[in-house]
């Protein structure tokens, strides 16, 4: 029976999210020689929450002529698809709260959705900023879900299996999968960057072009909720990662101590993949979109293609 | 695995909470309709798309991503793959050919 824990695990989710946005403005600020933020709660660790309340508080504007069911409808279907696919990630054990068949796909398939959503509310509003942020959206879609295919297949393939408790199980037994899929793992992050709006992705709402792009006419909860499901995807791209590379919450343990030591390695491995996501978007600058489409098509898919074809070759002869 | 009934009532708990979470912000009887938020005097524009070509689109992907995983994972089963690839070319039917 899962249902009573469902309720927890969304509250924790969202308190992780807010974390990581603590934890990626620190490290952003860093890079930068600043301190970020460092006000409100220690070190500035409610920062994040009180930007949400404040939000949630403003008044929110809606343009003339705009769609106004598809303005109140995409942030709450959005909240609810990322929310449900975390609902799948192992923390405290091989499985997740809710397991199925092919759950990978479950999920892949939920993150296109959710992007498309972000189109969509683009297109709703009569303003050529959204627009042109919904086209860019549109453009980077088709450009990091291919790389983002390849590298999940190369997990798939050593794994032989599309269901994430068969994959993180294939990993307690044998090594952690990016030590076959080196490649795929950093297609992975870069897809993962530009599925987050990250620089050298940040394109689809880059401010100092188009004035925010697909979210330039959105304000008060809405905008609250869509940077919202943003930090939900942050958690879940990370822990994807975690969980299909480096073994989730699989780690050292000692008889009677897994539950606990699972969360803890969990954790650490998810913190360092965030870290490492947050560095690279404060070390490099701003793609155009033509300079980013390109970057992912002629460097990013071949290199996940190279692993899935080598992984192919060792899977006929036999080696792995 | 996870039962299905128990599968679709976590999705609607986690509807339900997401709908709370958005009715909760400030909303506003008399919606602020603008030109734009930022007060400009742009004349207001609606670009016009296809939404069949989006349709479109969501079914390519979920299937193609569908195809490529099941293809690769599973090696011995041949008909389940060919299968998919059946799909996948089924998926050109959904192409709004007419539509420009």
């Amino acid at each position: 029976m899962i249902l009573p824990y469902v309720f927890p695990a969304i509250f924790l989710f969202i308190i992780l999210s807010f974390v990581l946005e603590w934890i990626d403005r620190k490290v952003y600020a860093h890079v930068q020689h600043r301190v970020g933020p460092f006000v409100t709660g220690p070190h500035g660790l409610l920062q994040p929450f009180a930007d949400f309340l404040k939000l949630m508080n403003k008044d929110e504007m809606t343009v003339e002529g705009s769609d106004e069911v598809i303005l109140h409808l995409a942030p709450i279907l959005s909240l609810t698809m990322v929310l449900f696919s975390l609902l799948f990630i192992p923390i405290t054990y091989i499985q997740g709260l809710i397991s199925l068949p092919g759950d990978l796909i479950i999920i892949l398939a939920l993150s296109v959705l959710i992007h498309m959503l972000y189109i969509i509310t683009g297109l709703a509003q009569p303003s050529i900023f959204s627009y042109i942020g919904a086209a860019r959206w549109g453009q980077l879609l088709v450009s990091f879900e291919i790389p983002l295919l390849i590298s999940v297949s190369s997990v798939a393939l050593v794994a032989n299996s599309i269901t994430i408790s068969d994959i993180v199980a294939f990993q307690a037994h044998n090594l952690p999968i990016v030590l076959y899929t080196p490649l795929s793992f950093v297609a992975m992050i870069f897809s993962s960057l530009a599925k987050l709006e990250k620089s050298p992705f940040s394109i689809p709402d880059a401010e100092t072009e188009i004035a925010g792009g697909w979210l330039s006419e959105i304000s008060g909860r809405r905008l609250a909720i869509f940077r919202l499901v943003t930090d939900l995807k942050y958690l879940l791209l990370s822990s994807l990662a975690v969980t299909l590379f480096l073994g989730g919450p699989i780690g050292p343990t000692f008889p009677g101590s897994e539950p606990v030591l699972y969360i803890i390695w969990f954790l650490i491995k998810l913190v360092l993949v965030a870290i490492a996501l947050s560095y690279m978007r404060g070390i490099v600058a701003r793609y155009r979109i033509d300079q980013a489409i390109r970057f992912l098509w002629f460097k990013v898919t071949p290199l996940a293609a190279l692993n899935l074809i080598i992984l192919i070759i060792l899977r006929i002869s036999e080696v792995i | 695995m996870t039962p299905l009934v128990e599968v679709l009532f976590a999705l609607l708990i986690v509807y339900v909470i997401s709908s709370i979470v958005y009715a909760s912000g400030k909303s506003i009887k008399k919606i602020n309709k603008t030109p734009f938020a930022s007060g400009e005097k742009i004349f207001p524009q609606r670009i016009q798309y296809l939404l069949p070509w989006l349709f479109y689109l969501v079914i390519f992907v979920a299937i193609d991503a569908t195809l490529l995983l099941i293809a690769l994972s599973a090696p011995s089963a041949l008909l389940l793959s060919a299968a998919c690839l059946g799909l996948v070319l089924l998926s050109f039917l959904l192409i709004p050919w007419g539509e420009k």
